[in-house]
């Protein structure tokens, strides 16, 4: 019985490959997720990221937030986290990030949502490398309202079939 | 107590001149408990990152850790000495993810001065780092830009 299980099941495969990519393509990615006061304090701590924005809630109320702020490498990480099966799941080394800008700021309880446009793709640049650069250009995470929070062009390798 | 007793008294607008370099104090070794929590938590599903077995016949010996993790931590490492009197992180530009790193490396970060101009309002100017994140064994393995909205002593020190 226990081998007859295993002879009888099918992989479902996770991840995309190169050639599954298109230029402009745009990819609503899935799940999302709701950010709790513990996400963000404990990422903070676990960063030593020493801002006390981040983790006093009387100094960010001093300096005009409803809340403590959100870390927004928090926020960055969520977004590609939620877009890596559709992006990167079996790619390559994540080789880079260019031009993200923060928009507003974000607070517990806020709820992400990320979305792709397909941007350029390029073979890679070692001799040899059977991967190839792709560039995932406006990630865009969404406070549930449509809200575009963030915009960032991350650099994967994703391997050819 | 003052928000200003709360946070460094070096590190304002003012303090931070274009060319600066400063070597941060702190290390921190990356283990389960920075890769595979952060990993999970930002539902990264990449399983490089959190399943040894499937890793430890690869090239790495083990499983790697997020190059978001990665670059969150060498970040973190310099928050303190400049971003701590930080309004707002403003962006990010040119990060380079260079090298691996497996559970049981050290990180150790250091921040370069790239420009530090006005801002449209009186009492902050924005300041642009580029940060480097550097192993135990002396080999680059992070490089990227930081632009943050960082208080003027002028108007925030006797707050």
């Amino acid at each position: 019985m226990a081998e007859d299980f295993r002879e009888r099941a099918k992989l479902w495969p996770k991840g995309r490959l190169y050639e599954d990519f298109a230029v402009g393509e745009v990819r609503q990615h899935h799940w999302g997720r709701t950010i709790a006061l513990s996400d963000t304090l404990l990422f903070t701590t676990l960063t030593l990221s020493f801002n006390p924005l981040y983790s006093n809630r009387v100094y960010a109320e001093a300096h005009g937030h409803p809340d403590i702020v959100v870390n927004p490498l928090l926020v960055f990480n969520t977004v590609l986290g939620m877009s890596v099966e559709d992006n990167s799941e079996i790619g390559g080394p994540f080789v880079g990030v260019g031009a993200l800008t923060y928009r507003q700021p974000v607070y517990p309880g806020d709820t992400l949502t990320a979305r792709s446009t397909q941007g350029r793709a390029a073979l890679g640049q070692q001799p040899g490398q059977r991967h190839r650069h792709l560039a995932h250009r406006g990630l865009q995470p969404a406070r549930g309202a449509g809200d575009r929070l963030r915009t960032l062009q991350p650099r994967q390798a994703a391997p050819s079939s | 107590m003052k928000l200003s007793d709360l946070t460094g008294k070096a590190n304002y607008f003012e303090d931070f001149q274009v060319g600066d370099v400063i070597r941060h104090a702190r290390g921190k070794t990356v283990e389960g408990l920075e890769n595979v929590l952060i990993t999970n938590l930002v539902m990264n599903t990449a399983q490089s990152h959190f399943n040894e077995h499937s890793m430890k016949a690869s090239q790495y010996g083990g499983r790697l850790s997020y190059g978001g993790v990665n670059f969150s931590l060498c970040m973190g490492l310099a928050m303190q000495d400049c971003g701590e009197n930080a309004l707002a992180e403003l962006g990010m530009d040119n990060i380079r993810l260079q090298n691996p790193v497996v559970h049981g490396d050290t990180l150790y970060a250091y921040s370069e001065v790239l420009s530090a101009e006005p801002s449209g309002q009186d009492d902050a100017g924005i300041v642009t780092f580029r940060h480097y994140g550097v192993n135990q064994h002396d080999k680059q393995v992070f490089q990227g830009d930081r632009r943050m909205l960082i208080k003027r002593r002028s108007h925030w020190a006797d707050r």
